[in-house]
C-alpha cells in the first residue's frame, strides 16, 4: 500500500515537474518573443524598468514636453544629479498619476518633477484611445495598470493590460534594430536637432495674466492625488511647466490656476512660461517649429535653469562616478557620441573632417580609392593626401584613428572582414572593383571616385556614407 | 463571448475552478448561470429567447408524458407537437428567415409589376439559435418516440439547452447523451483528473491554434479573391476556392474542439463532429465525417420520418434533395446556401446512379478498384467536387458564384504560380509560408485520425514526453506569435455563429 502510494505520488511530482517545465520554458520564450515585438513607439518604460533600484534621485514625470525639454544626461554631467524622465506623449495627469506609483515601486527618488502642461486641455475626452494604448502600452501588467486603464475610453482594456495581444502581430516588421537591447532614448530623453524658427512676434508675453480658470475636475483630482501621494511618501513634489511658445493668454489662465493649488499645499510651481528672458529662451533657435516641443538647444537651455533650482534647494548627491550609475555614464557616452556625429556632418572642411576621425578610438573607417579616381585635382584628394594616404593609386584602408587594420592597393581580388558585435563589415575587390559591405548591404556608389564610411562603436551605427565622384567633379553625396 | 478572446481565457479557469469546488448537487445550477451568462455577453436582451424556447420544449415534454400517461390517443400527442414545433421554428423562421422571404415576395411582386412590401422591423440573428433550437426540438421528438425520459427538472433541462461549451455553434448534441450526463452530474466519478483536463485542454489548443493560426489566416486571402473575384484568372481563384474550403473546415472545426476539449474538462463527453472529411473517398462518405451531429440529426428528424431509403428509389432521390435542400437553407438565409446543399444532395444520386457504370467501366482504362491510386482518385474527387460546392456557399449571391467558376475554368493564367500574383492576394509570402508549415501540421494530426483513429492529444499520450512537450509548447508559442488575435486586429466571428 505504502509502495503504490509511493508510485503514484513521484508519478505526480514527476509530471508535475514536467509540467512546470513546460509552462517555464514556453514562458520564458513568449517573454521574450512579446518584449521585441513590443518595442515600438519608444517604450520608455522598458528604460525605467531595466535600471537599477532605488538608483533614481530626480524623477520626471508628464508629457512629451518633459521628454522634449529635459536631459537627465546634461543634468548628471553638469551637476551630478539621477534623473529619469518617465514621460508618455499627452499624457493626461491622471496617467501620470499611475506612472508615479509604478515608478515608486522601484525607485525612492526625492524629488519628483511633475510637468503640468496638458492641464490646458479642456475635454478630458481628447485623451482617447489612442493615447491610453500610447502611455500605457508597455506599462506591466498590475493592479496600478487596471485601475489606470479604467480612466480612458480603451478599445479593449484586456488587449492593453496584456499589451502583446497589440503588439504580438508585428511579428512580420521586425528589424534588426528590435533586437537590440540599447534604447533609442537617453534617460528618457528624446534628442532633437531640428531647429526651425519660431517667429518671435508671435510669442506671447503670459506674465501680465492675472486671472485664472480651473482646470477640468478631473484633472484637478489627480493633480491633488498627485501632491498628496507625494507628501504621503515624503517625496518634495515639483510642478513645472516647460517653457513652449505658442502659449496664449487664455491658457496661462489655467496654469495661474495650478499656482493657486500649488500655494495652497506650499509646493514650487515653476511655469517656464513666465521665464523665457532668465532661461534664455530664444525660439529662433530652440524650438522645433511646432509650438510646442524644445529643440536640443532650447532643452539645454531649460534644463540648466531647472537643475540650478533642484541642485539649490534640495540635497542631491552627486552620482558622477559612483557605483551603480553606469547607466548614465553609459548614456552620457551615448549622447556625446550622437552629438559628436550631428557637428561632425557639418564640417566642410574634409582634412578637419579626417583629423577628426582619426583623433577618435571609438570611430573606424573605410576609405577606398576607386577606378579612374585621378581626372583632375580635388581638395578630397589634397586632404588625403595630406592625412597620408596614397592617391597615386587606387586602395582601400580601414582605419582605427591612427592605425591601419587593413590595406590593398587596388589588388583585382581580395576579401576581408571584421565583426562589430553582431554586425560585420566586409570589404572586397572583385575583378578590381572595390566594394564595403555592412551585414551584407553593399556601398559602393560610385565607379570612378573615392569612397568614406564610417562606423561609430559606441553607437553600434554606421553615421557616415559619403562618396566623391570623379565623373562629375568629385561632387560630395551622403 | 467569443472562445478566441481573452475573455474566454479569463471566464473559462474561473467557471471550472469553482465547478470543481462547488458541492456535487449544485454543480449544474453553476454550469447554467455560467452558460446563460456566456450567452448574455453577446446580447443580454436574446437570452429571453433561447429561454422562451427552452419552456416551451420542456412543458411539451411534460405534456406529451402526461398525455401518455392519462392514456390519451397518439393525436393528442402530436398535435401537442406540431405547436410546439411551429412555435419554435416559426420564431427562427422569424428571426433568421423573414428578409429573406420578403426579399423574395418583393422580387416577384416586382416581377409582377406591383407595388413591393416595405421592411417593417430590423432583426438581428440571434447567436446559435439554429443550433439551440434544433437540440431543443430533437428532445421533444425523442420524448415522443419514448427514447429518452422526460426531464422534470426545468434548470436541468435549461442546461442541456444552452451547455455554453457547445451552445453557439454546436455539436448539436442529443439527449440521451448529454441531458444523461447532466443528470448524473451529482454522481459523476470524475476519474483520472490528470489526463481527462490535461487531453481536454490539449485538445482545446489544438482547436485554438486551427482557428487562430490557419482560418484567420487564410481568410484573409479568401476574402480578397471573393470580395473581387472578377479582377482574378483560374489560379488565383483556385487558391480562394481551396482555402475557404480550408478556412471553413479549420474554422469550424476548431469551434467543435474547443468545444469538446471544453466539456471534458469538466466531465462530460459529447460527439465529434469532424472526422478528417477532406479525406472522404465519396460525397455519402464526407456526410459521415462533416458536422457529424448536423447530418445524422437531419438523417434522424427529416430523412427517415420521410421514408428514408427504405421505398422506391424515385421517393429515396426525393427525400435525400429535400434533406439537402433544407440542410442548405439550415445554414443561411440565401439562395446560394440552398444551392450549396442541392449540390451535394445532386452529388450523391448522380454518384449512386453512376457506381454501377464505374464498377464496368474502371477495369477498361486501368483503374484497379480499390487500390491506393484509386482512392486517391476518390479523395481527390471528393475535395473537388466540395470545393465546386463551397464556392456557392461562399459566393454574394449566385450570379457571382457562376461568374467565380466561369473564370476559373476559363481565365487559363498558369504564369501566376511563379510571377508572385499569389502574394498580392492578402498574404505575403512570409504569411503563406507560416500558413503551408500549420497545413501540413493540420495535415498531420488528419492523417493519424484517419490511420489511428486517435485525437492528437490521444495520441501525444502514446509519445515521450519530450516530443509532447515539444509539439504542445509549439502550439502555444505558434499561436501566441503567430495568432491573429488582439488590437487591431478584428477577432472574427466563428462564420458557424450565423447559422
Amino acid at each position: 500500500m505504502q509502495n503504490s502510494l509511493f508510485i503514484s505520488s513521484s508519478k505526480y511530482i514527476k509530471r508535475i515537474g514536467a509540467l512546470l517545465l513546460l509552462v517555464i520554458t514556453v514562458a520564458l520564450a513568449f517573454h521574450q518573443f512579446a518584449r521585441v515585438t513590443g518595442k515600438y513607439q519608444d517604450p520608455v518604460l522598458y528604460d525605467f524598468y531595466d535600471l537599477k533600484r532605488n538608483s533614481v534621485d530626480v524623477l520626471f514625470v508628464g508629457s512629451s514636453h518633459v521628454y522634449c525639454s529635459i536631459n537627465p544626461v546634461q543634468l548628471f554631467e553638469d551637476k551630478g544629479i539621477a534623473g529619469f524622465n518617465l514621460a508618455g506623449g499627452s499624457q493626461p495627469v491622471w496617467f501620470s498619476y499611475h506612472y508615479i506609483k509604478e515608478a515608486l515601486k522601484t525607485q525612492s527618488p526625492k524629488v519628483i518633477v511633475l510637468d503640468v502642461y496638458t492641464v490646458r486641455v479642456n475635454d478630458d475626452a481628447y485623451f482617447d484611445s489612442r493615447n491610453a494604448q500610447m502611455n500605457l502600452l508597455h506599462m506591466k501588467p498590475s493592479y496600478n495598470k487596471w485601475q489606470a486603464l479604467q480612466l480612458a475610453e480603451v478599445d479593449s482594456r484586456i488587449d492593453v493590460f496584456f499589451g502583446f495581444p497589440i503588439t504580438h502581430s508585428r511579428y512580420l516588421s521586425l528589424q534588426k534594430v528590435d533586437f537590440d537591447e540599447e534604447s533609442t532614448m537617453f534617460l528618457g530623453y528624446h534628442y532633437q536637432p531640428r531647429i526651425v524658427a519660431y517667429e518671435p512676434e508671435k510669442v506671447k508675453d503670459v506674465r501680465q495674466v492675472q486671472e485664472t480658470e480651473a482646470v477640468t475636475p478631473k484633472t484637478e483630482e489627480y493633480l491633488r492625488k498627485c501632491i498628496e501621494l507625494c507628501r504621503e511618501k515624503g517625496i518634495d513634489l515639483v510642478l513645472t511647466n516647460s517653457p513652449w511658445p505658442d502659449i496664449t493668454l487664455d491658457l496661462q489662465k489655467r496654469y495661474n490656476y495650478i499656482q493657486e493649488i500649488a500655494d495652497e499645499y506650499g509646493i514650487p510651481f515653476l511655469n517656464g512660461c513666465l521665464y523665457n528672458e532668465e532661461i534664455g529662451m530664444d525660439y529662433t533657435v530652440d524650438s522645433m517649429g511646432d509650438g510646442g516641443h524644445l529643440n536640443y538647444t532650447g532643452a539645454t537651455k531649460y534644463t540648466r535653469w531647472l537643475g540650478d533650482y533642484l541642485k539649490q534647494n534640495y540635497e542631491l548627491p552627486d552620482r558622477r562616478g559612483s557605483k551603480g550609475y553606469e547607466a548614465w555614464e553609459h548614456q552620457s557616452r551615448r549622447l556625446a557620441a550622437i552629438l559628436r556625429r550631428d557637428e561632425w556632418k557639418k564640417l566642410e572642411d574634409m582634412g578637419e573632417y579626417l583629423e577628426r576621425l582619426a583623433s577618435s578610438e571609438e570611430l573606424y573607417y573605410v576609405i577606398s580609392l576607386n577606378g579612374d579616381f585621378q581626372k583632375e585635382g580635388s581638395s578630397v584628394l589634397d586632404a588625403l593626401a595630406g592625412r597620408g594616404f596614397d592617391t597615386e593609386k587606387n586602395g582601400l584602408y580601414v582605419m582605427n584613428a591612427e592605425e591601419t587594420l587593413f590595406y590593398s592597393e587596388g589588388a583585382e581580388e581580395y576579401t576581408w572582414w571584421k565583426y562589430f558585435g553582431d554586425s560585420v563589415l566586409h570589404v572586397q575587390s572583385r575583378e578590381g572593383v572595390q566594394e564595403i559591405f555592412w551585414d551584407g548591404d553593399k556601398f559602393s556608389k560610385i565607379k570612378n571616385g573615392v569612397h568614406i564610411w564610417v562606423y561609430d562603436s559606441t553607437l553600434h551605427e554606421v553615421v557616415r556614407k559619403l562618396s566623391f565622384d570623379a565623373d562629375k567633379n568629385y561632387e560630395k553625396a551622403e | 463571448m467569443l472562445f478566441n478572446s481573452l475573455d474566454f481565457l479569463i471566464f473559462f479557469p474561473i467557471v471550472v475552478l469553482i465547478y470543481f469546488l462547488i458541492p456535487k448537487k449544485i454543480k449544474y445550477l453553476w454550469l447554467l448561470a455560467a452558460s446563460y451568462y456566456f450567452y448574455m455577453c453577446w446580447n443580454p436582451k436574446y437570452i429571453l429567447l433561447m429561454l422562451l424556447s427552452t419552456v416551451l420544449t420542456w412543458i411539451t415534454g411534460l405534456a406529451l408524458e402526461n398525455f401518455r400517461e392519462k392514456g390519451l390517443s397518439k393525436k393528442w400527442q402530436k398535435g401537442c407537437i406540431a405547436a410546439c414545433f411551429i412555435i419554435n421554428l416559426g420564431i427562427l423562421a422569424l428571426f433568421k428567415y423573414f428578409d429573406f422571404f420578403l426579399e423574395n415576395i418583393n422580387l416577384i411582386l416586382e416581377k409582377l409589376g406591383m407595388q413591393m412590401v416595405e421592411k417593417p422591423f430590423d432583426l438581428l440573428l440571434p447567436v446559435g439559435i439554429s443550433f439551440y433550437t434544433f437540440q431543443a426540438l430533437s428532445y421533444i421528438v425523442d420524448v415522443y418516440r419514448e427514447e429518452v425520459k422526460v426531464e422534470k427538472n426545468l434548470a436541468r433541462y435549461a442546461l442541456f439547452v444552452s451547455f455554453f461549451p457547445q451552445l453557439v455553434a454546436g455539436p448539436i448534441e442529443r439527449t440521451d447523451n448529454l441531458l444523461r450526463q447532466i443528470n448524473h452530474i451529482p454522481t459523476m466519478k470524475l476519474k483520472n483528473h490528470y489526463e481527462r483536463i490535461t487531453d481536454g485542454l490539449v485538445y482545446m489548443l489544438y482547436g485554438f491554434f486551427l482557428k487562430m493560426v490557419i482560418a484567420d489566416r487564410i481568410s484573409l486571402m479568401v476574402d480578397t479573391v471573393f470580395d473581387s473575384w472578377y479582377i482574378y484568372g483560374t489560379v488565383e481563384l483556385i487558391a480562394g476556392a481551396v482555402g475557404f474550403a480550408i478556412q471553413i473546415y479549420c474554422d469550424f472545426a476548431s469551434y467543435s474542439i474547443i468545444a469538446v476539449g471544453a466539456a471534458q474538462v469538466m466531465g462530460f463527453n459529447i460527439m465529434e463532429n469532424f472526422a478528417a472529411p477532406y479525406f472522404s473517398c465519396s460525397i455519402k462518405e464526407f456526410w459521415r465525417r462533416w458536422h457529424i451531429s448536423l447530418s445524422t440529426w437531419f438523417k434522424d428528424y427529416v430523412y427517415i420520418p420521410l421514408g428514408g431509403n427504405r421505398c422506391s428509389r424515385g421517393r429515396k432521390y426525393r427525400n435525400l434533395m429535400i434533406t439537402f435542400l433544407a440542410s442548405g437553407l439550415w445554414h443561411g438565409a440565401n439562395w446560394t446556401y440552398v444551392v450549396w446543399g442541392g449540390l451535394h444532395g445532386l452529388y450523391q444520386i448522380v454518384g449512386e446512379l453512376l457506381f454501377p457504370v464505374k464498377q464496368k467501366f474502371y477495369p477498361y482504362i486501368g483503374i484497379s478498384i480499390g487500390s491506393i491510386s484509386h482512392k486517391l482518385g476518390q479523395i481527390l474527387t471528393t475535395f473537388f467536387l466540395t470545393v465546386i460546392a463551397w464556392v456557392f456557399f461562399r459566393a454574394e449571391d449566385i450570379g457571382a458564384a457562376l461568374g467565380y467558376l466561369k473564370n476559373m475554368f476559363t481565365r487559363w493564367n498558369p504564369w501566376a504560380i511563379v510571377d508572385k500574383s499569389l502574394y498580392q492576394i492578402g498574404l505575403s509570402v512570409y504569411e503563406w509560408n507560416i500558413l503551408l508549415a500549420s497545413l501540413v501540421f493540420m495535415l498531420l494530426v488528419d492523417v493519424i485520425r484517419l490511420v489511428r483513429h486517435e485525437r492528437i492529444d490521444r495520441f501525444l499520450n502514446t509519445q515521450g514526453a519530450l516530443a509532447k512537450g515539444i509539439v504542445i509548447g509549439g502550439m502555444i508559442l505558434v499561436i501566441g506569435m503567430f495568432g491573429q488575435y488582439g488590437g487591431g486586429f478584428d477577432a472574427k466571428q466563428f462564420i458557424y455563429f450565423q447559422f
